[in-house]
């Protein structure tokens, strides 16, 4: 069913007791003056009146309305279905009308983004309205409290009484496609596979029959007596790489640079993905507020849960600065060790000369990613593990708004 | 054939265990379903007392097993090691060598040994230096993951997942059931005093027994109906397979078993369904992000499937 706005308010105060009056004067003179069919009809009139007002103030008991959304995580542009169910448990047939607001979700725009179909419905009659809804924008929306009128068939009479069912929904920030890019590390652990200059002495992956020349400490012994020929461990590296996604929000809200916080979330939340496809332990640091309050940011870790996690805190990130992004990071670069960082900000200026000190303290390997670089950026990379990129340097310029494979 | 035995079971292992009848339950429809089970847990939730217990209730021998990333194939089949005094080679039964197997963390060790033990539950046998050993009978093992922190691991494939019959998952015990727990091991072990109520031929039986349970042509019509929506549900990467068919059938007259019936009904199915194929699936990554999981995708699909009327 489409969306329909049909306009059923609830009659003036000053309109129906008027009616009535006007009624009940009429009635008077009829019996006064002994015309009894004007006075069957004024009766009558009053009764109708009457009864369709007890009619609609019985019309909201044994109604039953449930709201549902298919989906309660979402992707720009995709799209929801809302589903309202209605059920009128009762014999008395009554007429139904529910409004929903739905936040910045519909697409195309209606009615001031508020919902509206009505129905009549019969004794235990149930009625199903269904909407298509769009995802617009990143973010947490809401769809209701829903707005639920009934009243007798002809409507002339009108209950509303308003729901407490609220249904969130999160919008992730959409995703680009990205350029290849390599991340600065400073453990030789963490590469997995052929690529690591170093094996990790803990962690074997195998045996295969000795190679001459390489150390004792490498026979496994046990195998060996096993397959009555010299064996040697394979090593693995047993690290992932680990990486922190950082975005400093006081410098986007400082510069009210809306457009570019976006653009950065969305480059934030593709890499997350990659990095997260490619096996990696990914955390996220913000110093920005979240919608409902909860953490600004998701501890590095590798568990199935990890990217979904990290998309809510970027769909819940708003563009105010909460907290010291330094103290924050302190905290997270001490509990882990052997990570690199991606930090993102919004211009290169003091406060990233000053990060770019913080992490050089720490030794951390740091890429940085800017949306306007500094004016001598090319001549004043830093050295060693360090480097300034602006946005557009990882991101695909040919077609910006495809998706990375989902 | 006493049905009552699958009850004594329970009952004898819900002297030890507190609560968790549902599983305990599922754990004993692996057993007579000849499957194995996977359990996915956080550490401290009771897994190793609840094998213990059930090996101790069937009078059957338990090992346990906690797998590393340096274990070797030969760690879990067994090895031939030369004996001087003899002057041959003896061969030493590796823990598979157990009526009930406790195979902790399977995902941190290599994924050579991991084949070894699945090949091992799929074969009931091991070879060692060309010579096969048989695997006691019944073999039954209990494999754990920690579905927690992925870090360093090597998280079982699909295809290998696919070989555990199902999948159960303890969780945190209610909180009057945490009391009954303290109240219970305060001062003593209810472990050390639990005797067995059956014998590992008494569970051979109830497994032969098994076969026989009825299951008429609706209700196979109903397995195959709920497979084959996964196999079609937009969510989904890759549904469950005809070996998941089958082993649903199979945990289904295992559970009339243990209702004491010689036929399935529909509910038999609905109440295995989830454990028994949600492990089997694969869900499209933008599910995944939206934080979808294949336990809620696996009840979805079983309100969707009619379930069949009763046969007069």
């Amino acid at each position: 069913m489409s969306a329909n706005s049909l306009d059923r308010g609830v009659p003036s105060v000053f309109v129906v007791p008027l009616c009535q009056v006007i009624l009940g004067v009429f009635l008077f003179i009829a019996l006064f003056y002994a015309e009894r069919p004007l006075a069957m009809l004024a009766i009558l009139v009053l009764g109708l009146a009457v009864g369709a007002k007890v009619w609609a103030r019985a019309s909201l008991s044994g109604m039953r309305c449930s709201l549902s959304v298919d989906k309660k995580r979402a992707f720009p542009d995709e799209e929801l279905t809302l589903r309202i169910s209605a059920e009128n448990r009762k014999l008395l047939p009554v007429w139904f009308q529910v409004n929903v607001p739905v936040g910045g979700l519909l697409r195309p725009s209606s009615s001031g983004g508020i919902l509206t179909n009505e129905a009549r419905l019969l004794w235990y009659q149930r009625a199903h309205f269904q909407w298509k809804l769009t995802a617009q924008r990143r973010g947490v929306h809401s769809i209701g409290p829903s707005r639920l009128s009934a009243g007798d068939l002809f409507a002339f009479f009108t209950k509303t009484k308003k729901t407490e069912e609220l249904h969130s929904i999160i919008v992730y920030p959409r995703l680009v496609s990205l350029k290849s890019f390599s991340f600065p590390k400073r453990d030789f652990f963490g590469v997995p596979g052929a690529k690591s200059p170093v094996q990790d002495p803990i962690y074997i992956l195998g045996t295969r029959d000795y190679q001459q020349g390489q150390p004792a400490k490498r026979i496994h012994w046990k195998a060996s007596a096993r397959h009555h020929r010299l064996q040697q461990k394979i090593f693995e590296p047993s690290e992932q790489e680990k990486i922190l996604l950082v975005v400093d929000v006081a410098q986007f809200a400082k510069n009210g640079a809306e457009n570019e916080f976006e653009q950065t979330l969305e480059i934030v939340a593709s890499l997350a993905l990659r990095l997260d496809r490619r096996g990696d332990a990914v955390g996220l640091l913000t110093n920005g507020a979240v919608v409902g309050n909860g953490p600004a940011g998701v501890p590095i870790s590798k568990s199935n849960s990890q990217l979904p996690a990290i998309l809510e805190v970027l769909a819940r990130l708003r563009m105010e600065p909460e907290g010291d992004c330094i103290h924050t990071l302190r905290r997270e670069l001490e509990a882990s060790w052997g990570i690199s960082c991606v930090h993102f900000s919004y211009e290169e200026g003091e406060t990233v000369a000053l990060f770019k000190e913080y992490y050089r303290h720490h030794r951390k390997p740091v890429t940085f990613f800017v949306c306007r670089p500094g004016l001598n950026s090319r001549e004043d990379k830093p050295r060693g593990c360090q480097d300034v990129h602006r946005l557009d340097d990882i991101r695909m310029k040919e077609d910006p708004r495809n998706e990375t494979g989902i | 054939m006493d049905f009552g035995l699958c009850q004594r079971i329970i009952e004898n292992i819900a002297r030890v265990i507190v609560g968790k009848k549902e599983s305990i339950g599922l754990l004993l429809a692996a057993l007579v379903a000849d499957g194995h089970v996977l359990i996915e847990d956080i550490p401290g939730l009771g897994k190793t007392l609840l094998a213990k217990s059930l090996a101790k209730s069937i009078g059957g021998s338990f090992r346990r097993v906690q797998f590393t990333p340096d274990l070797l194939p030969a760690d879990i089949t067994g090895f031939n090691v030369y004996n001087q005094q003899a002057g041959q080679f003896i061969f030493q039964p590796g823990p598979v060598m157990a009526n009930i197997l406790l195979a902790d963390e399977i995902n941190r060790t290599i994924p050579r040994t991991q084949s070894s033990l699945l090949e091992s539950m799929e074969e009931r046998q091991v070879t060692v230096d060309g010579k096969t050993y048989p695997l006691p009978h019944p073999f039954f093992v209990m494999a754990t993951q920690n579905p927690i922190e992925l870090e360093g691991t090597f998280p079982l494939p699909e295809a290998q997942l696919d070989r555990f019959l199902l999948r159960v998952r303890l969780g945190y015990p209610e909180k009057d059931e945490e009391i009954a727990i303290l109240q219970r091991f305060q001062e003593k072990d209810p472990l050390t005093e639990l005797e067995g109520v059956s014998n590992p031929g008494q569970v051979a039986e109830l497994q032969h027994a098994r076969k026989g349970i009825h299951v008429s042509q609706p209700i196979r019509e109903y397995i195959t109906g709920m497979v084959g929506a996964t196999r079609r549900h937009p969510s989904l990467r890759l549904g469950a397979s005809p070996r998941a068919s089958l082993n649903l059938m199979r945990a289904g007259q295992a559970r009339a078993v243990l209702n004491d019936r010689n036929y399935v009904l529909p509910d038999d199915i609905k109440s295995l369904a989830v454990p028994v194929l949600s492990h089997r699936l694969i869900l499209k990554e933008e599910e995944r992000l939206r934080g979808e999981t294949a336990e809620h995708l696996m009840e979805q699909i079983i309100h969707q499937t009619p379930v069949p009327a009763p046969v007069r």
